[in-house]
This record gives structure tokens, C-alpha cells and sequence, in this order.
């Protein structure tokens, strides 16, 4: 337990160390921020202040939260593990005595706590600023933390998937990028998904990308706790459970086909 | 002339690359393909909630898409690697192999990979257009189209010079591993009509940081819009742009210590 507390201590040194770069990444998710409150004005000026369901402060609310949520999720640790397989600098990891994906996740994790707490005090302040901030009643901080860490869970499994291809394929990193597509897509990042028609928002809340970002942000703006949002968990906690074991599969599959010559 | 020739040169080597690695181009095709499907969905989505966006109409909006996943595709295939590199590429002291040869420096880091596997993405960029076309309640004349195509090749060296201001802080910052997000994220900006952006935000995204015309401008001569003397301004401010690249270059240049 002790070696894994040192890499999450890590990884916040290292988020603490290039502060410049750190901020540069709050600043890259911010434009896209903004963009989407002047797409979204111009299309709530068009329809006279409501998009479907939504007015414009909540759907202004929905991107904050959303953002904030990236700030969390967001990974590079795809990027990572794919090059590590491809360079065969893996080999150095299999001889610590320490699970790989579990350091790779917790060193990730950490940095990204750290993004979290500021993007969420920024925006928070914006929001209170804009609309007297939102409301959160105590039932939504422990359900918001799960579904976040739920979201965290599904779409860090997808993109260990993918990186795990590695092992088969010489470059998995555009692969990552092809992901990046169908999450940004089908995840409610770039709109919320019932947006979407009614016909294809129904199918899509089968898949499991809409419990990254559209879940998450609808149990924190949800005025109370239905059974909708309760069958949502299951279904974000069963992917979590059923992609995590997909991972572990391909992950030991994968360390029987790798070698490293010359290492 | 020497200049030209060497960028001759690099096309050259980089186009045997790619037949090296021909998977790349198909990859490329399915990579572009998916994004672009990913913002053809975002605009219909919008447009079944409304008729007009800032004045557009649907056609439009997808048009100014189509030229800046234009712009996009040839900043891929001939320049934004190399951007997206130069941060570790500065951190791991590549630039002084470059200093060393008798070549443009500038050409030599921004243009050393030319990715022709991206041009992958002009095929569906082709494809948008002709979405764009279908859906616009006019047709447009060849003409406006061809001179739309040739502001949007004026787009490219103006994308080229504001990601070449933007890389150069890399010689203050050092590690800037983000830097790749953070061009993807700014380049946003020009992926929708510049009037969504209104009042200050407007001008400074028209005038300062011209990032809402890049993909607007050639879209507005193409359809014919009303922009008064925006063209003339908009050559104007990228030549502007582009000297105050290379200066700023030049000065960051001195900053550069190697790391070898």
C-alpha cells in the first residue's frame, strides 16, 4: 500500500513541479469552455432562450460541470502504455514489484486531483458569479464523487484497451485518438445527449459513453435522486466491473506475446 | 530558391515514408473521418433544435466547417507535427542539429515532418464540401468558390504564424507536454461562423487573434457575404502575423541555451 501512497505523491510533485504546463492545460480546456457558451447563446438566441429541455443557464451549468468532470477523467495514460509497450520500456516495469495499470493509474490520478480542485474553484466561482452558484444539496456531493469516479473507471478501462493493443499492433496511439472521436461523439461532451432526438438518445444510453460525462453532470444538476439516475449507476458501475475485467484479460495476454530484445 | 528546393527535398524524403508506412494513410482516413462525423452530428443536432445559427443557415455553417477541416488537413500534412514535437524536441536538444545545417532554421524544425499519410483527411473534407453544397439554399458560383479556396490557403499561413508565436514561448517554459491539447483546443475557436463570437470577444477573435476568421472568411467569400473590406483587412493582419512570428522567433531564439 505504502509504495502506491509514494506514487500518488508523485504524481502530485510532478503536477506541483511544471506548474507553467499545468495551467496551460486549464487554460486549453477553458477555450473549449468558451466556445461552447457562445455556440450555445447563439443557438438559445435563435430559439429564444430554451434548447430542448434546457435553458441557457442550465445548459451553461452543464458544460461547467462537464468540464470540470474532464478535468478528472481526462488521461493520458493510454498515450503512456502504448508507448511504453512499443519502446519495450514495459520491461522495466515488470521487474518492480508493483501492478503496472495500477501505477499508471494512480500516478494519472493524482495529478489530475490536483486539476480538479482548481478547474472546480474556478468555475465555481464563475458560476457564482453568473448565477449565484448552483444547488447542492448534501445527497449530491457523495453521489457526484461516485459517478465521478464511475466515469473515471469507464473510460480509463476504454482507453487501457485500446493502449493494450500494443502488444499486437506496432502504434495504438492514433487508435487513442479514433476513441477521443466517438467519446467527444456519443459522451455528452459537445451537447448533452438528450439533445439527440428522442429515437436515438435511447439507444445511446445503452453505450457506454454517455456515463463519462452526461451522467455525471445530470446527477449533480438533478433536483432529486430517481430511479432513472439509479439505474444509471448500475449500468456506469457494471461497465466499470465488466471493462475492468476485459482490461485484466488482454493485459495478461498481452505480457505473454511481449518482448523487449536487447533490454 | 534554396529554400524551396530543400522544402522539395523534405517533401520528397517524407513522401517515400509513406509508402513505407501505407497503413498510416488508412488510419488517417478512419481518424478524420471520425471527427469530422463527430461535428457533422454536433451541427445537426443544432439544427434540429433551431433553423439559423448567428445567421447562418445550415449549408453555411457546414461550409465554414469544410474549410476549416481544409486549413486543418494541409496544417497536418505539411506543419503541426513538427509544433506539437518542438517542446520535446527543445527539451531533448534535436534543435541543435538543426542550428548546425546551412538551411532556414524555421523550415528545418516546423517542416522537417511532412505527414502526406494526413492527406487522408482532404478526402473527407471533400466529402464535407459536398454535404455543405447539398444543403445550401443556393448555389454558389465557381468562381467565388475558387477565390474562397484561396483565402483559405491565406488562413494557412496565418495558422502557420500564430502556432509559430505560440511554440516559440516553449524556449521560456521548457517541458510543455500539453502543448498539442492546447493547439487543438484554440484551433477550435475557428471550426464555427465568427458572429457566434459577439461585442469585444468578436473583435478580438476578428482583429487581435484572428483564430474566428480562419475558417469564416474563406466560407463569407465563397457564399458572398457581406463583409465589406474584411478580405483586404484579413491579408492585411496575416502578413502582420507572419513577420511578427519570425521576429518573435528570432529573439526567443536567443533564449535557447541546449541541452546537450
Amino acid at each position: 500500500m505504502n509504495k502506491y501512497l509514494s506514487i500518488l505523491r508523485l504524481g502530485w510533485l510532478d503536477a506541483m513541479e511544471f506548474r507553467t504546463e499545468f495551467f496551460v492545460s486549464i487554460a486549453g480546456w477553458s477555450i473549449r469552455l468558451f466556445i461552447a457558451v457562445f455556440l450555445w447563446l447563439a443557438v438559445a438566441s435563435a430559439r429564444g432562450g430554451t434548447i430542448g429541455s434546457y435553458s441557457f443557464n442550465s445548459i451553461l451549468v452543464y458544460f461547467f460541470i462537464v468540464q470540470t468532470i474532464s478535468s478528472f477523467i481526462f488521461s493520458r495514460v493510454g498515450f503512456e502504455m502504448a508507448y511504453d509497450i512499443y519502446r519495450g520500456d514495459f520491461a522495466n516495469y515488470m521487474l518492480k514489484p508493483l501492478n503496472y495499470i495500477a501505477f499508471r493509474l494512480i500516478y494519472e490520478m493524482s495529478k489530475n486531483a490536483l486539476r480538479t480542485t482548481i478547474s472546480a474553484a474556478i468555475f465555481g466561482v464563475i458560476l457564482f458569479a453568473a448565477f449565484g452558484g448552483i444547488s447542492l444539496p448534501l445527497w449530491k456531493i457523495p453521489l457526484g464523487l461516485l459517478a465521478m469516479l464511475g466515469a473515471y473507471g469507464v473510460n480509463s478501462c476504454l482507453i487501457i484497451i485500446i493502449a493494450l493493443s500494443a502488444f499486437w499492433i506496432t502504434n495504438a496511439t492514433r487508435l487513442t485518438f479514433i476513441y477521443f472521436g466517438i467519446l467527444t461523439t456519443f459522451s455528452g461532451m459537445l451537447f448533452p445527449i438528450d439533445l439527440f432526438p428522442p429515437k436515438y438518445a435511447a439507444i445511446f444510453e445503452w453505450l457506454p459513453f454517455p456515463y463519462i460525462f452526461y451522467f455525471p453532470a445530470k446527477i449533480i444538476q438533478a433536483s432529486a435522486l430517481t430511479p432513472e439516475l439509479l439505474r444509471g449507476f448500475i449500468f456506469q458501475w457494471g461497465y466499470t466491473l465488466v471493462l475492468g475485467l476485459i482490461v485484466t484479460l488482454i493485459y495478461y495476454r498481452g505480457i505473454k506475446r511481449f518482448e523487449a530484445i536487447g533490454r | 530558391m534554396k529554400t524551396l528546393k530543400i522544402f522539395l527535398k523534405l517533401c520528397e524524403l517524407n513522401l517515400k515514408k509513406l509508402l513505407i508506412y501505407r497503413a498510416s494513410f488508412f488510419i488517417s482516413l478512419a481518424l478524420m473521418g471520425m471527427w469530422v462525423m463527430a461535428y457533422v452530428i454536433l451541427i445537426e443536432v443544432i439544427f434540429y433544435h433551431t433553423s439559423t445559427l448567428a445567421g447562418w443557415n445550415k449549408g453555411s455553417v457546414l461550409l465554414v466547417m469544410s474549410f476549416y477541416y481544409f486549413v486543418q488537413n494541409l496544417s497536418d500534412i505539411f506543419f503541426k507535427e513538427n509544433f506539437e514535437q518542438f517542446g520535446d524536441n527543445l527539451r531533448r536538444g534535436e534543435l541543435d542539429f538543426n542550428i548546425v545545417k546551412p538551411a532556414p532554421l524555421r523550415l528545418l524544425t516546423f517542416f522537417r515532418e511532412i505527414r502526406f499519410d494526413h492527406a487522408a483527411g482532404l478526402l473527407i473534407t471533400s466529402g464535407l464540401f459536398t454535404y455543405a453544397f447539398k444543403n445550401l439554399p443556393a448555389p454558389i458560383s465557381v468562381n467565388h468558390l475558387l477565390l474562397g479556396f484561396i483565402f483559405a490557403l491565406v488562413s494557412v499561413v496565418l495558422y502557420f504564424s500564430m502556432l509559430s508565436i505560440i511554440s516559440t514561448i516553449t524556449f521560456w517554459i521548457q517541458k510543455n507536454d500539453t502543448f498539442s491539447a492546447l493547439i487543438f483546443n484554440v484551433t477550435q475557436l475557428s471550426r464555427y461562423p465568427r458572429q457566434i463570437y459577439r461585442q469585444i470577444v468578436g473583435k478580438i477573435l476578428t482583429f487581435a487573434l484572428p483564430l474566428a476568421l480562419l475558417g469564416s472568411l474563406p466560407a463569407e467569400v465563397a457564399v458572398q457575404f457581406e463583409n465589406g473590406s474584411l478580405p483586404i483587412i484579413f491579408i492585411g493582419i496575416t502578413i502582420g502575423f507572419y513577420f511578427l512570428g519570425r521576429i518573435f522567433w528570432e529573439y526567443g531564439l536567443t533564449k535557447y541555451t541546449s541541452a546537450n
